[in-house]
């Protein structure tokens, strides 16, 4: 084994859609996918704008979070050459599915409308003819907001079982992944109580974020060790970390790091609550006139490789992990410290380990970037610190401006756009900018793409507790 | 013998341990620690104690130290209240925005502790005990760490827990959590390399006799998922050796697909496992 992390293979969904292509056509053209989201009723809500795929039949099954996490696994291995019975950890970043919980208890209080009798059969059930199409039964369309709400995609991709059309991509699923459920009856009105029959409870699961992982290792029929990051806002990216110190110090050769969040009303209300839902639609990262983040759909996964294994059995080297850190604020459950402490010790520990503690050859960063007050100025802080030197130089971009906040995927995710400025020579625009912010004084390559020759990025996360990532990547 | 997993590279120091049980009718339950910003689930404030505990114990340099939290499913408490909240039509509640991921009582107990090291919540199935001291065997190889507390914690639940817990188990023979619905565990292990000030160290061993002639805890069929009696029963076997010295051998909950991880415990790190007599505390099951 090797100490040098390559990535060999990666797959990923956004709001734009599938793959790098897709990725291209929106974050990298600086076109923000944000848009009135029909999944659930957002008139309880302060907006209902979020960067979450269109709705439509084939969405509902490929949605699912279960589903898009396999269908990225499935890509990240094809592209990588690898295969079932591959000897790789599986390491995922995800807080479960929270269409679970929510349907869990919309069926103690009754709100949704779902054709059979109360537990009975559903769309996407063994047996049910509709096989979770997203065709058959669906009463969702023309009732009541309120009511309509929780039979459109929402529920209905966490109702869509195995039967759906989901691309195997040509390897046998697993059992865990046949376990679909469905809604249950209508039991009208009052608070919510325990739900404790039908077809629903068969999916209840799919809220615990182990489970997803086993699944998802079952799955793709990896053998390795496996591991599940809950730690919000920076939990992929810890998954990258992890699988970067597990080959670096040879204890394995292969990881398969991934990290999903798919917009629903759980998290939706949470964020909305906080009063951290930006007012205006839009994420204006570094903007004077931010005033929060909207959330996305995001679900990726990469395939990171001992250079050595990757030599040896031909496969090609995307980029190369030359360094990563990790550090705690030791400030707020849910503020960042405000000279943004914690990002700069992880940042200077990346830099140090990739051997350029000065930031000499670094020529760019894909920023946490939130678009909250608190996030960006902390975050402007604590990298100029990192860099004091050349903190006019180094371009620094947030492409939660395109893609909305990912959460447990944010990581991930933004570690495959800092992989493709590099590879691409493009780095992705901060998008929504109208006017400089003194407090957030960097180069934030405003509203237009750029080209950019970057041999070297960083890309940092940040979550509540106080938790802070960074990456460094280098183009092979 | 059976061949366990080799999971530490390295002897680990245990510098302390602590446990904490909430609502389960055991005479040491304990009255939760208010903690400010956090409400209604013992899930945060047992996670405090029991870290609490191990940090005052031992206080140490929190730039050097990290933290790592281990939970099958988080704060279920919170998420269901947050859940039917919103299902019912009610107003959601910032405080369980605030506190809904395991992040948030490890901020605060960062903050409380001036730790800026590493911070990490884990979702585990199976056997916390052998990722937890596997993730502080590899933490600590970074030049930047000394320490690294690991944090167990369970809650019991209502029916939405039980159902996923049904389902989980569903097939495997393995049982589901009998905690009572509001009660909880939390268990913490603050570890460093085995150095002077940690007496009693750990480290994996290689082979063990799975008929438990070399006083080991056992054997057991898999174990609840999620179950952290594993922790408890380190902690356990912690404070004997402290009192008694002499070596343990701690075999955890068998993982399903790769077996259990068996440690050896004790005062004298290169000692083989003495037999224990039957009947030691490290069988007893702390909620029981």
């Amino acid at each position: 084994m090797s100490g040098e992390v390559t990535v060999t293979g990666f797959g990923v969904r956004t709001a734009f859609g599938t793959g790098a292509e897709a990725l291209r056509r929106g974050v990298f053209a600086g076109v923000p996918a944000f848009a009135p989201t029909t999944r659930f009723d957002t008139g309880p809500y302060r907006t209902p704008m979020a960067a979450a795929a269109p709705d439509g039949p084939d969405a509902v099954e490929d949605w699912a979070l279960r589903h898009a996490l396999a269908r990225c696994g499935d890509e990240a291995l094809d592209m990588a050459g690898l295969g079932p019975g591959t000897e790789a950890a599986v390491l995922l970043g995800v807080a479960g599915d929270h269409t679970s919980v929510t349907r869990y208890w919309r069926g103690a209080a009754g709100s949704l409308l779902v054709p059979g009798d109360p537990g009975g059969p559903g769309p996407g059930d063994p047996g049910d003819p509709g096989g979770g199409s997203g065709k058959g039964g669906d009463s969702g369309r023309g009732e009541p907001a309120r009511v309509r709400s929780t039979g459109t995609a929402a529920n209905r991709l966490a109702d869509a079982g195995a039967h759906g059309r989901a691309d195997t991509g040509g390897r046998p699923k697993a059992a865990a992944d046949g376990a679909a459920g469905a809604a249950p009856g209508h039991r009208p009105g009052g608070e919510a109580t325990p739900h404790t029959g039908g077809a629903a409870a068969k999916r209840v699961a799919d809220a615990v974020p182990a489970y997803l992982t086993e699944l998802l290792a079952g799955r793709l029929g990896l053998t390795g060790p496996r591991l599940t990051f809950t730690n919000a806002c920076v939990a992929s990216a810890a998954a990258i970390i992890h699988a970067c110190r597990l080959i670096s110090s040879g204890r394995i050769d292969v990881a398969v790091c991934a990290g999903g969040y798919l917009v629903e009303e759980e998290t939706f209300g949470k964020f909305d609550s906080g009063r951290a839902l930006s007012r205006d639609g839009m994420v204006r990262p570094f903007s004077a006139d931010r005033s929060g983040l909207l959330l996305g759909d995001g679900v990726a996964a990469v395939v990171l490789e001992s250079a050595e294994h990757a030599r040896r059995r031909g496969a090609r080297p995307l980029t190369t992990v030359v360094g990563w850190g990790a550090a705690t604020d030791a400030h707020h459950i849910a503020q960042p410290h405000p000279e943004g402490a914690g990002l700069a010790r992880a940042a200077r520990q990346a830099l140090r380990l990739a051997g350029d503690p000065d930031a000499a050859a670094l020529g760019y960063v894909n920023a946490h970037g939130t678009g909250t007050k608190y996030n960006d100025g902390a975050e402007t802080r604590g990298l100029r610190a990192v860099f004091p030197e050349r903190a006019e130089a180094v371009p620094v971009s947030s492409t939660k401006s395109t893609t909305g906040h990912l959460l447990e995927a944010a990581g991930v995710v933004e570690f495959l756009i800092t992989m493709l400025a590099l590879t691409d020579g493009v780095l992705p625009p901060t998008a929504g900018f109208t006017r400089p912010d003194p407090e957030c004084d960097l180069d934030c390559v405003p509203n237009r793409p750029r080209q950019a020759d970057v041999r070297r990025a960083l890309t940092v996360n940040a979550a509540f507790g106080g938790a802070n990532t960074a990456l460094v990547l280098e183009r092979p | 013998m059976t061949t366990g997993k080799t999971v530490l590279r390295a002897p680990l120091g245990i510098l302390a341990t602590a446990t904490a049980t909430y609502g389960t009718g055991r005479d040491d339950d304990i009255t939760l620690p208010r903690l400010p910003g956090f409400v209604e689930s013992a899930f945060s404030p047992l996670a405090f104690e029991a870290a609490r505990r191990c940090l005052t114990e031992r206080p140490g340099d929190g730039s050097r130290t990290a933290v790592a939290l281990a939970t099958l499913m988080g704060d279920t408490t919170t998420a269901d209240l947050a859940s039917r909240r919103m299902v019912s039509g009610r107003v959601h509640n910032p405080l369980l925005f605030m506190q809904a991921t395991a992040n948030s009582v490890l901020g605060y107990t960062s903050q409380e502790f001036g730790i800026t090291g590493q911070m990490f919540s884990l979702s585990t199935v199976d056997d916390p005990v052998g990722e937890l001291l596997a993730m502080a065997d590899l933490l600590l190889e970074d030049p930047e760490l000394d320490r690294v507390l690991v944090l167990g914690v369970e809650l019991g639940g209502g029916e939405r827990v039980a159902a996923a817990y049904r389902e989980l188990t569903s097939g495997t023979g393995r049982p589901v959590p009998d905690l009572p619905g509001s009660g909880g565990l939390a268990a913490a292990v603050l570890l460093g390399r085995a150095c002077a000030e940690a007496p009693v160290t750990v480290r994996s061993a290689e082979t063990y006799d799975a008929d438990g002639t070399d006083g080991t805890d056992g054997t057991a069929d898999a174990g609840r998922p999620g179950s952290i009696q594993g922790l408890f029963d380190l902690a356990a076997v912690h404070r004997r050796l402290l009192r008694d010295g002499g070596s343990h051998l701690l075999v955890t909950e068998p993982d399903t697909r790769r077996g259990p991880t068996a440690f050896v415990l004790g005062t004298d790190p290169q000692a083989p496992p003495k037999a224990l007599p039957a009947g030691n505390e490290t069988e007893t099951h702390a909620h029981q």
